[in-house]
């Protein structure tokens, strides 16, 4: 999709999500963050083809409390 | 035990080793309230030049200071840092009214019914919370591009009033610079203990995953935030972490075991130090001589190989899941409209826009971040650590936006890499550059290498002296 189009994209659901609370330059301003956001973002997503790395564990709790989810 | 404290020894108190303040307290040398005293009348008088506090904390500091006074009168020694005053970045939350303010100015006035975990295990160590440090309002989250972001205003360095502190921990690395307190505690996510650390020309330490509880510290991001210690000197820093590492129910992310610092030799008989290719080149001269100079010094017990950095999305992946994670504990800025009352006027549309990060985007940085453990864990294996300059340039002037500064990135890619993995760094001074300001290096290593890092950090130290510098008219 163009740059133009995720303009409108963003501006549009800014507008949706956020209605009267972001309007006029402060739209803009989160319009442009979002182009920036999804520099980021994008890339990635065309980065993982392989579904076999798991993000997480959806292990239950243990006795310990400790539920799988705790950082390496 | 001294009522008050001589001029010669109220000059020297905030500049001593951690070790030695601890001894002279013990043997009755100084007196812990009169030593708060001085470390409050500091806070008090230079702080403001510095933009380097939010709130003393007179009353509580004289109360535990009182209580290390006795105790140590009467031989109850609670460890090295029993009767030391500290600061602590304005994201730990402290008890009896004391304000948390998160550098946020819709803040200034919160308060907590509990301590953080750090302030707890800080009291029971018997060290004398003196001072609430300034940061970056909500600990940078908001992605601010200069150093005005704070309803403190912005983190004014030590060495050059013209010149940034670094962020988001900036009082913590002013405080300690100019000698305000003998020790400070930071959180870092992405660089905000090691960027103020080597911009104030302190040493700093960014723990792994998991070694210090973040139990009643500001989340940013509840799989990235970490907290440590910046002092004068890396032994200092392990001290330090000794009191406020450990296990705690109130944080899962815990490890099961203590930290306990103390001699460590390189496990191939001299360290095998990874140089990043390209990583000392810099625009400013001084930052590669005087890394390249601290080779020399490490080089008697070091070997070195130069590598380059796996090509990953270190920043890409990292900031994408912290500011994801950041979308999810800021959303009521959006509901509240809050966010117009963030200080650093560019960042006022990013917690809207933080929303737009999609799900999908999240949980594939988090598999991105499995897999680079696994592959990262296997490039480090031959290296007991990486060592490269800690940023590119010194601090930036106070009127600069970063991007003009530092360009695109003002953060390495091992310093993405390691707050991406946990990976653990210590920062030293190495001297100084344009403007009068300091230069640094950092170490960084393998989960749980801490003690590594910091036996090799107490070499370069006891062979360089960039640590006991002082900076002017302080």
């Amino acid at each position: 999709m163009a740059e133009r189009n995720w303009r409108d994209t963003w501006r549009a659901w800014l507008r949706a999500r956020f209605g009267e609370r972001l309007d006029g330059a402060a739209l803009e301003a989160a319009v442009q963050t979002c182009e920036e956001l999804r520099a980021l973002w994008e890339p990635l997503l065309a980065l993982e083809p392989d579904n076999g790395e798991l993000p997480f564990s959806n292990a239950l709790p243990a006795a310990d409390g400790r539920d799988g989810t705790e950082l390496p | 035990m001294n009522g008050t404290l001589s001029d010669a020894s109220a000059a020297e108190a905030c500049w001593l080793p951690l070790r030695e303040l601890g001894r002279r307290l013990r043997q009755g040398e100084l007196s812990p309230v009169a030593l708060a005293e001085h470390c409050l009348q500091r806070l008090e008088r230079l702080g403001p030049r510095y933009n380097a506090v939010v709130t003393l904390t007179r009353e509580r500091a004289l109360a535990e200071a009182r209580r290390a006074e006795a105790e140590l009168r009467a031989g109850r020694v609670r460890g090295p840092l029993h009767g030391i005053p500290y600061g602590a970045k304005d994201l730990l939350a402290t008890a009896g009214g004391i304000p948390t303010s998160w550098g946020f100015a819709p803040l200034k006035a919160q308060t907590f019914a509990a301590d953080a975990a750090v302030i707890e295990r800080l009291q029971a160590a018997g060290a004398v919370l003196v001072a609430k440090l300034a940061m970056v309002e909500l600990a940078g989250g908001m992605r601010y591009n200069q150093p005005n972001a704070s309803f403190t205003g912005p983190g004014i360095n030590p060495w050059n009033t013209g010149a940034w502190t670094g962020g988001s921990s900036s009082g913590s690395g002013a405080a300690v610079a100019a000698g305000l307190v003998p020790f400070a505690i930071g959180t870092e996510t992405h660089g905000s203990i090691t960027g103020p650390s080597a911009m104030c020309g302190v040493s700093g330490l960014r723990p792994g995953f998991g070694l210090v509880s973040r139990r009643g510290a500001m989340a940013l991001s509840w799989t990235l935030d970490k907290i440590g210690p910046l002092c004068h000197g890396a032994d200092d820093c392990g001290l330090v972490l000794e009191a406020i590492a450990g296990p705690d129910a109130g944080d899962p992310a815990t490890l099961p075991m203590p930290f306990r610092d103390g001699p460590a030799q390189p496990p191939a008989g001299r360290w095998r130090l990874c140089l990043l290719a390209g990583e000392a080149e810099s625009d400013q001269p001084a930052v590669g001589e005087n890394f390249r100079a601290a080779l020399e010094v490490l080089r008697p017990v070091a070997d070195f190989t130069e590598r380059a950095l796996p090509p990953n999305p270190y920043h890409e992946t990292v900031m994408t899941i912290l500011l994801a994670e950041a979308a999810s504990a800021f959303a009521h800025l959006t509901e509240t409209g809050q966010a117009a009352a963030l200080t650093a006027p560019e960042t006022r549309a990013t917690p809207y826009a933080l929303q737009s990060i999609p799900a999908a985007a999240y949980v594939t940085a988090l598999r991105i971040r499995r897999r680079l453990h696994r592959e990262l864990a296997a490039w480090l294996a031959p290296f007991d650590a990486v060592v490269t300059p800690t940023l590119k340039k010194v601090a930036p002037p106070l009127d600069v936006p970063f991007s003009d500064y530092f360009g695109a990135h003002r953060r390495l890619a091992i310093t993405s890499l390691g707050n991406l993995l946990g990976w653990p760094c210590v920062v030293l001074p190495t001297g100084f550059g344009e403007r009068g300001l300091p230069t640094s290096m950092q170490f960084v290593g393998r989960p749980g290498s801490e003690r590594a890092l910091l036996a090799l950090a107490r070499h370069y130290q006891q062979h360089t002296d960039w640590h006991t510098r002082r900076p002017p008219g302080v």
